[in-house]
């Protein structure tokens, strides 16, 4: 086992530094399309409804009735009308999408019911949710108990899901691409066998490529979280310092699985492929960012370990929206260290082996 | 001239699977000689070279470049050889300066010790006001030069060029031969390999491979006078002509 040379570690992530700052193209897109990723996703990604057209028959007329139904136009999520109590009325209001609820209230205020339109059963969800929130916040009026509360995020604001989603996704995204992308490079050019030629250890070169990246990535992490946080408002009650150390390791992680990818890739082209494929889709799928992981088929959920996005997903919800810190998120992060360790080294022994065995 | 062995094999054999590359050959090479291999594409001679550099271990036979076992200092014969392959290997996306710097951490020079080399490669290429300019941006035998500067940073007493001059003009190989030749009165070993013709002659020892074996080595002059012939090129031709004749008998 030979020492590292700090020199030749140095050397090598100076040098890699160089080639991103020269290459302004690219260094506009890699800081770039994060930015425009967040914003697309952010808007596509609203599941906030907002101007829900309410219908309300008001069969009781009391003055309880009333206060229930101020308290739905008070709100600037409805638009409240009076409609008949009469089924047809009702059933050409839904037809005519004149509204996308109706709320019937009885004469002797004893029963309250709730028709929603179910053609989108996602947003038929949502207005569900909302209605019964402001019913329930206006329960003193009406003898009927609803509690509902919602923790951490009580306008079930999608913000809250997507910021910290989004921070997974483009920061694995991103720095899988760059390792990947830089070491494939060299293969390409030639440029490798001259430093197989030279002193150079394996593992001095896969760290010297780390380190840049490492740089470029954690900026990349700060930035999506300062826009999500300007953009899309929201909260965020950890500690900078917490996430630092946490976002480090995750896109330790990521560069790491770049590193891996770039032993098995022959060409640039290959690299990019195989870089985006196995992080987008994991990291949409099976990290718990867009879809519940609860409700999978249990060897979906097994599969759901090995995706480094899933702990981070766990680090940046928890961090934050929740305020945890650091000895709370202990558990994922010792996943991503691990992965980290793991990569490293099928990354390193692979391109050792390599290296020896170039032709 | 007293004769100090530079680089030593014995027997050195390379096989990829059932295909010998490279197939008992013996080498003597000595310190200040440039010495040449001819041949063919897929002769043996690339092979040959990256086996003396480290990049391939031998499936057999002995060697030693620079006194060091390529089997068990391959670390430390990096260190004294300076290699240059007919591939590129600067970085066209740097300027030259980077590219001169890069080369220089690699192989753990300090920082006034590649200054100092800048200041000479500057003044003895004229890339004074180059310096600064993207690599790819400089004419093609520059970049050539600038490849050997780089590979001659550590100063090695040792050089391997595999087809160097291969895509340039006859000026830019005129130019890096002067080059070679002054290497060579500085006591450095050179290697070359080649397939011009007219480049062989330059040698001082040449050897011809033919299907990885060594079928002739010696003085370009003596190649000629032994096999009656007038260049290099007619030599080749005779010897590989009868080294077929004999393998299809």
């Amino acid at each position: 086992m030979q020492i590292i040379n700090k020199t030749r570690v140095f050397a090598i992530a100076k040098k890699e530094f160089f080639h991103i700052i020269h290459d302004t193209r690219s260094l506009i897109i890699v800081f770039l399309l994060p930015l425009i990723q967040l914003i697309m996703f952010g808007y596509a990604l609203n599941t906030e409804i907002k101007n829900i057209n309410l219908g309300i028959s008001d069969n009781a007329k009391t003055e309880q009735s009333r206060a229930l139904i101020k308290s739905f136009m008070g709100s600037d999520l409805y638009h409240v009308y009076s409609i008949s109590n009469n089924s047809d009325d009702i059933h050409h209001a839904f037809l005519q999408k004149k509204v996308n609820a109706v709320l019937l209230i009885s004469h002797d205020m004893r029963n309250l019911q709730l028709i929603i339109d179910g053609s989108d059963p996602n947003s038929a969800s949502i207005i569900k949710n909302y209605i019964s929130q402001t019913l329930s916040s206006g329960q003193s009026i009406i003898p009927i108990d609803i509690r509902t509360q919602l923790l951490f995020n009580p306008e079930l604001k999608s913000s809250y899901f997507f910021v910290p989603g989004l921070i997974a996704l483009i920061l694995v995204m991103i720095s899988a691409l760059l390792t990947s992308i830089s070491i494939t490079r060299e293969k390409e050019n030639g440029t490798l066998e001259q430093l197989l030629i030279s002193p150079l250890l394996p593992l001095e070169f896969i760290l010297g490529k780390l380190l840049p990246y490492i740089f470029i990535s954690m900026t990349i992490g700060f930035l999506i979280l300062i826009c999500g946080l300007l953009l899309f408002d929201v909260v965020f009650l950890g500690s900078a310092i917490a996430f630092t150390i946490l976002s480090f390791v995750y896109v330790c992680t990521a560069l790491s699985f770049g590193l891996m990818i770039s032993t098995v890739s022959q060409t640039q082209m290959q690299a990019m492929l195989i870089a985006l494929i196995f992080t987008m889709m994991p990291t949409l799928m099976l990290s718990g960012f867009m879809l519940p992981l609860e409700s999978m088929p249990w060897l979906i959920r097994i599969i759901s370990w090995i995706v480094p996005a899933k702990y981070f997903l766990k680090i940046a919800r928890g961090l934050m929206i929740k305020g945890n810190n650091l000895t709370e998120l202990l558990e994922p992060m010792l996943f991503l260290l691990g992965f980290t360790i793991l990569l490293l080294s099928i990354a390193w022994n692979k391109f050792a082996k390599q290296m020896k065995e170039l032709k | 001239m007293s004769k100090i062995l530079s680089v030593y094999t014995n027997k050195i054999t390379k096989k990829f699977g059932s295909f010998t590359a490279v197939d008992n050959v013996d080498l003597e090479v000595y310190q200040g000689e440039i010495f040449g291999f001819l041949g063919a594409n897929g002769a043996g001679k690339s092979t040959m070279i990256r086996m003396l550099c480290g990049l391939l271990t031998p499936s057999a036979g002995e060697a030693k470049v620079g006194g060091y076992d390529v089997y068990k200092e391959s670390e430390l014969i990096k260190k004294s050889i300076g290699y240059m392959s007919q591939k590129f290997s600067l970085y066209n996306d740097l300027t030259v300066a980077e590219n001169i710097d890069f080369y220089g951490g690699v192989y753990s020079l300090n920082k006034r010790n590649i200054q100092e080399k800048k200041g000479e490669i500057a003044v003895e290429l004229d890339l004074d006001r180059q310096m600064n300019r993207l690599t790819k941006d400089i004419p093609v035998g520059l970049k050539q030069k600038l490849a050997l500067a780089c590979a001659m940073l550590h100063d090695p007493g040792i050089i391997f060029l595999d087809e160097p001059t291969s895509g340039v003009d006859p000026k830019v190989r005129k130019d890096f031969w002067n080059i070679i030749y002054q290497l060579s009165e500085q006591g450095k070993t050179v290697f070359v390999t080649t397939h011009f013709m007219d480049e062989a002659e330059y040698c001082h020892r040449l050897s011809i491979m033919h299907q990885g074996k060594i079928i002739a080595l010696d003085s370009p002059q003596n190649l000629k006078k032994k096999n009656e012939e007038n260049s290099i090129n007619d030599v080749f031709i005779k010897l590989i002509r009868s080294q077929i004749d004999a393998d299809y008998q």
